[in-house]
């Protein structure tokens, strides 16, 4: 009877709730799990080092997708969670990676701590009835906050431990102190495994935990708690009016995005050994909103999709030159008038008519 | 002694100057189907709201079952029983009617039981829709019964019905009227807001008139039309 229970539960993963629930998807989606699973055969390290990268933003992407495409709270500042998670995950490593020989103890902390700060913020937030742009000011506030007071973090005086903070240089390398951030080291009575940014552990690492937290965040939406989420996107005082405890699920749903963006952050660290005050400013805030915004902030897939390719995209054009973030602006005002609510929602649609016309 | 499901005592809210709510005191019995009617601005909204828990009052207390619900938030007065369809359609336009039930239903109703429960709704309110379809594609009428059907979704004592009348044309009114009555008689306590007199006349309820935040008068239909004051409160003292 609970296998049945267990079954019809993880029929949810094909609701109706995300974009997708018919074969043509599921085929695509298992054609870009084998292209996932089989491209560091044939990648060159380079190639794979950013892949990693791309794929570490998917997590940030996906918060904002939950938080704002699903529960309708609008941050502007989600790379908070960001950098705090990599911060906290830095710090706490450097501090402990000789003694203990592994960074559990920092990945715990660098997940705890946003989630902590999330809980803080959001409690303050919504019991005060905080909605629409004000969350979103006051999210970039904080965040800002963070880069201004991590950026004057240079002087010799600003050492946690043993981290040296930094200033602009940041945690790691740049700021010319030789203990930098260690990347993620698991252990298991003898055995440990270290996940180097350029190696294909981390890799699997990263393409492994995008691949469950995408398919557990499509069973959180297409449950009765995500239906409640949805619910109070479109009418806040509606859904407290039919007995749900609005501003509990707002506040879950943050902390759950907050934890979500925090494994970017440390995943990021993880990847590059470094993090600097810039992962707060206004740049790292407004990267996930166009990611998530152009293909479809109501879609997990289109979140998904959107964080990483226009991750890669926006890559691209800061390699050819400076005007990455205009070209960006471009893309968002375009998608914004020709497919308000997203390129891929409306590529899909678009598709899916022309199916059922056949 | 008599069963009070809902007790308004000294009841006041002002916004500003303007006096909302002054002083009312108002009691519904159980299985009561009572409407409210006055013009304009004479604090029914506002009366139902506090009920709710949405508008705080200055002073006064709102008992339900015999406790004072002062305290309780808004959902824990619906979940304690207190049912509510606004003034203005309150259903989710871009979602499905399957869904606006959804999430009406009480938490412990079992997820794949969730398309049978709706249907049961639909069916009690006689609203000939699919589930799957788009609740913003809905006629008025049917709008406004798929945000009743909501409301009771949750099985309340008390119902809370704010206009369910408005924008309907008459045969619809006659079948909302109709509908009312029925879930009166299957034990639903209710409190109806109405401008529409046609509907009204059609429910047979007892009334309470209320005007600039005061209740006016109490009785039958008959009573109140030749009661001389809410003449004047309707149509001036001229």
């Amino acid at each position: 009877m609970s296998q049945i229970k267990i079954l019809r539960s993880l029929s949810n993963i094909n609701g109706k709730n995300d974009l997708g629930n018919n074969y043509i998807f599921w085929f695509f989606f298992f054609l870009l799990l084998l292209l996932g699973l089989f491209s560091p055969l044939i990648l060159s390290r380079y190639q794979l080092l950013n892949l990693s990268n791309h794929i570490t933003n998917i997590f940030l992407g996906l918060s904002l997708c939950l938080i704002w495409g699903y529960c309708g709270i609008l941050s502007l500042g989600q790379s908070l969670f960001l950098g705090l998670g990599g911060y906290t995950y830095g710090i706490v490593g450097i501090n402990l990676i000789e003694t203990h020989g592994n960074t559990h103890v920092a990945l715990l902390m660098g997940i705890i701590v946003p989630i902590f700060t999330a809980f803080v913020l959001g409690y303050l937030m919504f019991f005060a009835r905080l909605k629409g742009v004000y969350v979103a000011i006051l999210m970039l506030v904080v965040s800002l906050l963070f880069e201004t007071f991590l950026n004057q973090t240079a002087g010799p005086g600003w050492f946690v431990g043993e981290a040296h903070l930094g200033g602009n240089n940041g945690l790691g390398r740049f700021s010319g102190v030789i203990r930098e951030p260690p990347s993620l080291i698991f252990s298991f009575r003898e055995n440990t495994i270290e996940f180097v940014g350029s190696s294909i552990q981390f890799y699997y690492l990263c393409f492994g935990l995008a691949l469950i937290t995408f398919l557990a965040l499509r069973l959180l939406v297409n449950s009765s708690f995500g239906y409640k989420m949805i619910a109070i996107r479109e009418d806040i005082d509606r859904t407290e009016a039919l007995g749900h405890n609005i501003k509990l699920i707002q506040l879950i749903i943050f902390c759950v995005g907050a934890g979500l963006a925090s494994m970017s952050g440390i995943l990021y660290v993880s990847w590059g050994n470094f993090i600097t005050p810039d992962t707060f400013g206004v740049y790292n805030n407004i990267l996930p909103v166009i990611w998530v915004a152009v293909a479809g902030r109501k879609s997990l897939t289109a979140a998904l999709l959107g964080s990483f390719f226009i991750s890669w995209i926006s890559q691209w054009l800061n390699e050819q030159g400076d005007y990455a973030l205009v070209a960006l602006g471009a893309i968002l005002l375009s998608s914004m008038l020709f497919a308000p609510e997203g390129v891929i929602v409306k590529i899909t649609q678009k598709f899916s008519v022309k199916l059922s016309k056949q | 002694m008599e069963s009070y499901i809902l007790e308004i005592k000294n009841l006041s809210c002002f916004f500003g100057g303007v006096k909302a709510i002054d002083n009312v005191d108002f009691s519904v019995k159980s299985n009561e189907l009572r409407c409210i009617i006055g013009p304009n601005g004479a604090g029914k909204s506002t009366l139902f709201k506090i009920i709710l828990g949405t508008v705080k009052p200055k002073s006064g207390s709102v008992l339900f079952y015999g406790k004072d619900i002062k305290k309780n938030p808004t959902y824990k007065r619906v979940r304690s029983g207190i049912g509510v369809k606004f003034q203005n359609i309150s259903i989710y336009n871009d979602l499905t009617v399957e869904h606006n039930i959804r999430v009406s239903l009480p938490d412990y109703i079992n997820q794949n039981d969730i398309k049978s429960e709706g249907q049961k709704i639909l069916n009690r309110l006689g609203l000939q829709v699919k589930l799957s379809d788009r609740a913003g594609s809905l006629s008025h009428g049917h709008k406004q019964w798929l945000s009743i059907g909501m409301a009771l979704a949750m099985e309340p004592k008390l119902l809370l019905l704010d206009e369910p009348t408005a924008g309907m044309g008459s045969e619809e009114t006659i079948l909302t009227a109709e509908l009312v009555k029925s879930l009166n008689s299957e034990g639903v306590t209710i409190l109806v807001i109405e401008h529409d007199m046609a509907f009204v006349r059609e429910l047979k309820a007892p009334i309470t008139v209320l005007h600039l935040g005061k209740i006016l008068a109490e009785g039958t239909l008959k009573d109140i039309e030749k009661n001389s004051n809410v003449r004047n409160a309707y149509l001036g003292n001229n």
